[in-house]
């Protein structure tokens, strides 16, 4: 595929195809879940066709592709405990080092590639935009300077421990809560959306505690051996 | 000869539309037929294991009808009530049972297509979208064995030291745990640089990247292409025509069944025992043609 | 015109500015040599080659030209130079980039962007040559050592450079994997006029194919000729690295013969020896050894030892029965895969045989209370596996605070002067020697190694034998699994031969390795038929004397 004929399909996308299904979405059966499917394959595309024309680094690529294998590793070691999942800490963690891109993308490959390990379902692409925005989210946070790139002090730890835990249960669950919602329900409405956030509540606790845990722990010496490399071989600038 | 032998295209197209009609679909023919012949299909991959797993999701469909049937409250032909007063209808436990089925459906050619979407597959097919995308997944795959082998490596060194993961008391134990993850940590991070600069020897920078595979499009696949898409016609004529819907509020409407309707069950069957139809065809001519050889 | 022709190359690090890594090199290579560069760890060698491909070129001050094809290798753009100069690094594992062979093959066509039909052809073309249809469809994490550097070099070739550039290729591999590829390397030169740069330590191997031999010290190229001519020159200069020459070489100029027509094979040396003892009565006694007994009280004692992995798996170890008397270093050579690593494992308890003892000093190992605190240690084969934290001195600390004790152990393993580094800025010598000093710092007495000399060169093998040898004064048992026959001969007491799950015989060296003809080192393949007891070239070199030759 040509670069431009890429460019041209991501604005298609963005442009056309997204506002072209939610216009569906509502003017049809109110198909929730299928249309909702339909539009975050379609940003997922639309992301990935901006990676290839970016032409990443080298560098870039394996450091991603180790860091999304370290969460993929990290969920299947810890898939014995229910729901703890440290994958959303080395996620985040990526994304606070190399920027909310590569967040994004680590989030979202790591997901896509663990379900080969769990199982492959109608939520794989709802819990690779979920987590892909909780990488995103780190990188932000990091890029406004709220979390630090090498975290020192005690508070830094506290800031990037609550970070860590509050994303997890009000932004990446509640995302992956919606996909329930949609899946289960016939009719959206406060009623059921309430019944369905509720439920997941537990489950994003526990999921928030791993993360925060894991952030907290792997935080200091990820962070310093990536900058380690990024000093001695002048990586990722 | 199984339907993973033809080019990763058709798979796919394949796979993605029967999933969408399964969704979409939900007229109990159609539905029964998709379950069953997703059912069949994954026997015919997995053996009893797969025919456990279908049948295992039965309970879990007439179990969601059930709660649904409990919350929801639509419909004219009340059956009783509950415990709090509320009508439990027909129409309601039918509706869940449809949106139950749906799911199992969808789950059990999830099933089939794990086992025939293998993971070069994938690769191949981000290749045709993004050939660096496809190369991060592929380095991705080849990540995850490494690390795990290197932490075995790791923790059999550990041992020989007495500070393996499964050396001393609990808290001894996690403490080696982590100390074995940051050994592993390092040890991936520094054989990145590696990594990296084979890569750029070969010229991973270069503009113009292309994205090697070993599959083929060939005629039989051509002819396959176009099975599907008579078939898709037909199928598509039947949802213009209202055949595949169902509405169960206020009450149950369907579509009356008649002569033609029978004739898009057939089609629909047709397209979803086709990978079946064609392993099971090829598995024959193949048996025969040893039996003349041996004679 | 000549394929590189390298003028007056001057280059140091950022770190150390004044210290020039490489000091005024002049080096011209022509089209279709074989050129072997060789040199003691950290004399420059890797970093003149990566100055040969820009996209390694290392940050630093630099001066001098480097002219590929007659032109400034800068002037060079990167397709020109993915795809005309191959470069093969040390690590085959961390190499390969994706997760299939067929896909590691097309890399770089893939890089170039080929259409599917030409990259079809030269996968097929590469596979065919190299041998590697049976694996072709493999993922790569089910290849051996040296199935993963053909791939590698497969996958360099595919790309059809004019150069190949090999940076201790073979460093990481055993010593058939090793010749194996070293063998098609010569054949890539020979069948398709590739010109090859290689640095190797493995120089038995190498020198009698190589065109020319370079030898570097601190930057400095110090000889370059002929292979021939390089022995005679280093021996003249009396320089350290005419240990690292082939046997036949060092025992020619060992034993005071001049010249320049020295045998660089064990072939040329065992014609050289008939002819120069033609006629004459040879006397080939050599100091009588004492034979092997069986101590009464091992230090290591193994009886009737039988693992397997899992249930229905066959036996990895098949009654293994050994003794090991006390203070002596007891070397295990065998093949790939026949389950020596795992007698190691099974000593210090990471396999727990199903069947038969393990005796520490008389005493059963699983009933040994603090096994790995005073009793024993293993070294791994990968000694990365045993480094936590950012400077060898903390990584000591982690083992033991007193300071006095690690000082000490610096001191033995000569690392004094590398405590402050990161441990993965050492060379694989250094890192050796540190994770040793690690594992010691728990006193065993029984100190296990697996592959202890994997990627040394001899200068860091003869460092590393000395450290050995000074534990063996202070009282350690060393048990070494190694494949380095060499190794063995020069420094163990006792010598086993593993075969097929079992202990076959144990020896002193030079009983054990004077019985066998294919399993013994280079010198004693050269002098059997005259000195059958001969075993190192220390042996030859003696006998000779005493015959007056």
């Amino acid at each position: 595929m040509k670069r431009s004929l890429r460019t041209g399909l991501r604005f298609l996308i963005l442009l056309v195809l997204i506002p072209l299904t939610l216009y569906l979405c509502a003017k049809a059966d109110r198909k929730y879940y299928l249309s909702s499917l339909v539009i975050i394959v379609l940003t997922l595309s639309a992301f990935f066709l901006h990676f290839e024309n970016r032409r990443p680094q080298a560098r870039e690529m394996v450091v991603l592709a180790v860091m999304s294998a370290l969460a993929v590793a990290s969920r299947a070691v810890f898939a014995a405990i229910p729901h703890f999942k440290p994958m959303m800490g080395i996620v985040m963690l990526t994304g606070i080092a190399f920027g909310p891109e590569a967040g994004f993308l680590c989030g979202a490959v790591s997901g896509f590639v663990s379900n080969f390990i769990f199982g492959q379902g109608p939520w794989t692409p709802w819990q690779m935009f979920a987590y892909g925005v909780g990488g995103l989210l780190a990188g932000l946070f990091a890029q406004w300077g709220i979390l630090k790139k090498v975290p020192a002090r005690g508070s830094d730890f506290a800031v990037l421990g609550i970070f860590g835990f509050l994303s997890i249960v009000l932004i990446v669950g509640p995302l992956l809560d919606t996909s329930t919602l949609f899946m289960m329900v016939n009719t959206v409405n406060s009623t059921s959306a309430a019944a369905i956030y509720l439920s997941g509540l537990p489950v994003n606790l526990v999921h928030g505690v791993a993360t925060l845990v894991t952030v907290v722990l792997a935080g200091r010496p990820l962070l310093e051996k990536l900058q380690r490399i990024q000093i001695k071989y002048g990586m990722m600038e | 000869m199984r339907f993973d032998s033809y080019h990763p295209t058709i798979n796919a197209i394949y796979f993605v539309s029967v999933i969408l009609c399964s969704i979409c679909f939900r007229q109990p023919v159609y539905l029964a037929l998709s379950f069953c012949c997703a059912m069949c299909y994954l026997t015919k991959l997995r053996g009893g294991k797969g025919l456990a797993f279908s049948l295992a999701l039965l309970p879990f469909a007439a179990l969601f009808a059930l709660w649904y049937g409990f919350y929801h409250h639509f419909g004219v032909t009340v059956l009783r009530q509950n415990c709090i007063g509320n009508a439990i209808t027909l129409e309601s436990l039918l509706c869940g049972l449809t949106i139950g089925m749906t799911a199992a459906a969808v789950l059990v050619w999830l099933g089939c297509m794990h086992t025939i979407f293998t993971a070069d597959k994938v690769v191949y097919l981000f290749g045709r979208l993004s050939p660096r995308l496809s190369l991060f997944l592929s380095i991705l795959l080849r990540m995850v064995p490494r690390i795990r082998t290197q932490a075995k490596r790791i923790n059999n060194a550990q041992r020989a030291l007495g500070r393996g993961s499964d050396q001393g008391n609990i808290l001894q134990r996690l403490y080696h745990c982590l100390r074995i993850t940051s050994i592993l940590i390092t040890w991936l991070i520094e054989s990145l640089v590696t990594s990296s600069e084979s890569m750029r020897c070969r010229g991973y920078t270069l503009r113009g990247r292309t994205a090697f595979s070993l599959y083929r499009f060939d005629n039989r696949d051509r002819t396959l292409v176009v099975i599907f898409f008579a078939c898709l016609t037909v199928l598509f004529m039947a949802f213009l025509l209202d055949q595949t819907s169902i509405r169960f509020d206020p009450a149950i409407i369907m579509t009356p069944v008649t002569s033609v309707s029978c004739l898009f069950y057939g089609v629909y069957a047709v397209f979803c025992l086709l990978p079946m139809i064609l392993q099971t065809a090829g598995e024959y001519r193949f048996a025969r043609l040893r039996a003349q050889m041996e004679q | 015109m000549a394929q590189f022709d390298i003028q007056h190359l001057t280059f140091s690090y950022p770190t150390a500015p004044d210290r020039h890594c490489l000091d005024d090199i002049c080096l011209t290579v022509e089209k279709g040599e074989y050129v072997a560069l060789c040199g003691k760890s950290g004399s420059g060698k890797t970093t003149l080659l990566r100055h040969l491909k820009s996209v390694l070129t290392p940050h630093g001050t630099r001066s001098g030209v480097i002219l590929f094809d007659g032109k400034p290798l800068d002037e060079a753009d990167l397709r020109t130079q993915s795809g005309r100069i191959g470069y093969v690094m040390q690590n085959p594992d961390s190499q390969i980039v994706t997760d299939k062979v067929w896909h590691e093959l097309a890399f770089g066509l893939e890089s170039l962007g080929c259409d599917q039909k030409t990259m079809r052809l030269r996968v097929a073309e590469m596979a065919s040559y190299f041998g590697i249809q049976g694996w072709f469809h493999r993922d790569v994490a089910e290849l051996s050592g040296g199935q993963k550097q053909l791939l590698n070099l497969a996958s360099i070739m595919a790309m059809q450079p004019d150069v190949l550039i090999l940076d201790e290729p073979t460093s990481q591999l055993d010593p058939i994997a090793a010749s194996d590829f070293l063998n098609t390397v010569r054949k890539i030169n020979r069948e398709l006029g590739t010109t090859i740069l290689i640095t190797e330590h493995r120089l038995e191997d190498i020198f009698h194919a190589a065109d020319r031999v370079v030898v570097m010290d601190q930057g400095r190229i110090v000889a370059n000729s002929a292979p021939k001519e390089v022995g005679a020159a280093l021996y003249a200069q009396q320089n350290d690295l005419f240990a690292a020459m082939p046997a036949p070489m060092r025992i020619f100029y060992g034993a005071g013969y001049k010249g320049n027509d020295c045998p660089l094979t064990v072939r040329e040396g065992r014609s050289w020896l008939s002819s120069i003892t033609a006629g004459c009565k040879i006397c080939d006694t050599l100091p009588e050894e004492a034979p092997y007994e069986e101590p009464e009280h091992p230090a290591l004692q193994l009886k009737e030892v039988w693992f397997r992995y899992e249930k229905d798996t066959p036996d990895i170890l098949k009654g293994v029965s050994f003794a090991v008397p006390k203070g002596s270093l007891f070397a295990i050579v065998g093949g790939n895969g026949t389950g020596k690593s795992t007698t190691l494992k099974s000593v210090c308890g990471i396999c727990r045989p199903y069947r038969g003892k393990v005796l520490i000093d008389g005493k059963p190992a699983d009933k040994l209370k603090d096994l790995f605190h005073g009793n024993l240690a293993m070294l791994p084969q990968d000694p990365q596996s045993l480094f936590v934290k950012k400077t060898v001195r903390e990584d000591l600390r982690e083992m033991l605070r007193d300071e006095t004790e690690i000082a000490a152990m610096a001191e033995i393993c000569e690392i004094t002067h590398l405590l402050d580094s990161h441990p993965y800025d050492l060379s694989g010598g250094e890192q050796q020697r540190a994770a040793l000093a690690k594992v010691l710092l728990t006193k065993p007495r029984l100190l296990l190694l697996d592959e202890p000399t994997k990627g040394l060169d001899s200068f860091f093998k003869r460092k590393l034998a000395r450290v050995l040898r000074r534990l063996q004064d202070s009282g350690v048992t060393i048990v070494m699994v190694t494949h380095d026959v060499e190794f063995c001969a020069e420094n163990a007491d006792l010598v086993s031969m593993f075969f097929d799950g079992q202990l076959l015989t144990t020896n002193t060296p030079r009983r054990f390795f004077a019985r066998n003809s294919f399993y013994t080192t280079a010198a004693n393949r050269m002098s059997r038929h005259l000195f059958p007891d001969a075993v190192t070239a220390e042996d030859v070199m003696a006998l000779l004397k005493e015959n007056h030759l």
